[in-house]
């Protein structure tokens, strides 16, 4: 079984857990002035690394809240969780 | 009835009509925690899985902004009341969801047994003590649980109300005694 820690709850089963995809995208404030490349990969184009990588999780079978958490996506490790708004802790940049 | 409780290892029950409200608010603010602890006569629980019982209502922590506030039916408009005038100049919502939801009872020293049988959460006393409350899923429906002196509390969506009770009754079968 998977477990991925939320902050709030503590360590739980991965199935109460949705992936949000990666974390840390910034929308352009004024994205009518982007060219159609840069609003495409604004859209589209995610970092897709073999290894760390910051994703968003929502625990919407427990607390129901957005967090963020360091995956390594080669071993499924979780390095780190941490709440919204937090910056992405050290030890896993 | 409590000695019949005693020699059944689980018992199953669906509780009856009783007021549940959700609560919003902001933790941080000490006006606000002030304000609903007035109300119910006890601290809001802010530690994550936990609960406080006050004299009319018991507390439910479900999130870092949100409470499930469980009551007797007689007193869930005065509660909702009493809460929206405290928090009358806040940022805060309370609504009453009582219909929303269906509460079982799973009670005796076999309970834990029966619902790990569908719950990833350690039960075990030690590790789930009386008053401790989680949400997650059992056999794939959402529900609020809740420890009690004689086991435990939990509180599913009213559509999934049916299917629990099912689940809960065959897992319960060689629970009955
Ligand atoms: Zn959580």
């Amino acid at each position: 079984m998977l477990t991925i820690p939320c902050p709030w709850c503590g360590e739980r089963d991965v199935h109460e857990f949705r992936s949000g995809g990666e974390a840390h995208l910034k929308r352009e404030r004024r994205a009518d002035a982007l060219s159609d490349a840069e609003w495409a990969d604004f859209l589209f184009l995610r970092a897709n690394p073999k290894g760390e990588h910051a994703e968003r999780w929502y625990h919407v079978h427990g607390c129901r809240r957005w967090f963020n958490a360091v995956r390594n996506t080669h071993t499924d490790t979780i390095l780190a969780v941490y709440k919204p708004g937090e910056a992405k802790p050290e030890a896993a940049q | 009835m409590a000695e019949m409780m005693q020699d059944t290892p689980a018992a199953i029950a669906a509780l009856p009509e009783s007021g549940k409200l959700i609560l919003r608010a902001d933790a941080d603010n000490a006006d606000i925690r002030a304000a609903i602890g007035g109300v119910l006569t006890a601290p809001l629980p802010v530690e994550p899985l936990t609960s406080m019982a006050g004299d009319k209502a018991t507390a439910l922590w479900l999130g870092p902004d949100e409470w499930l506030l469980l009551c007797a039916e007689a007193d869930r408009a005065g509660l909702q009341q009493a809460l929206e005038t405290a928090l009358a100049s806040q940022h805060a919502s309370v609504v009453d969801v009582s219909d929303s939801y269906q509460g079982f009872s799973v009670t005796g020293p076999k309970a834990a047994d029966l619902l790990s049988k569908g719950c990833a959460i350690d039960l075990h006393p030690v590790a789930f003590g009386e008053g401790k409350v989680v949400r997650t899923l059992l056999a794939k429906a959402d529900i609020t649980l809740l420890r009690i002196e004689a086991g435990f509390q939990l509180y599913v969506l009213r559509s999934f109300a049916e299917y629990t009770r099912l689940w809960l009754d065959d897992a319960g079968r060689e629970y009955r005694g």
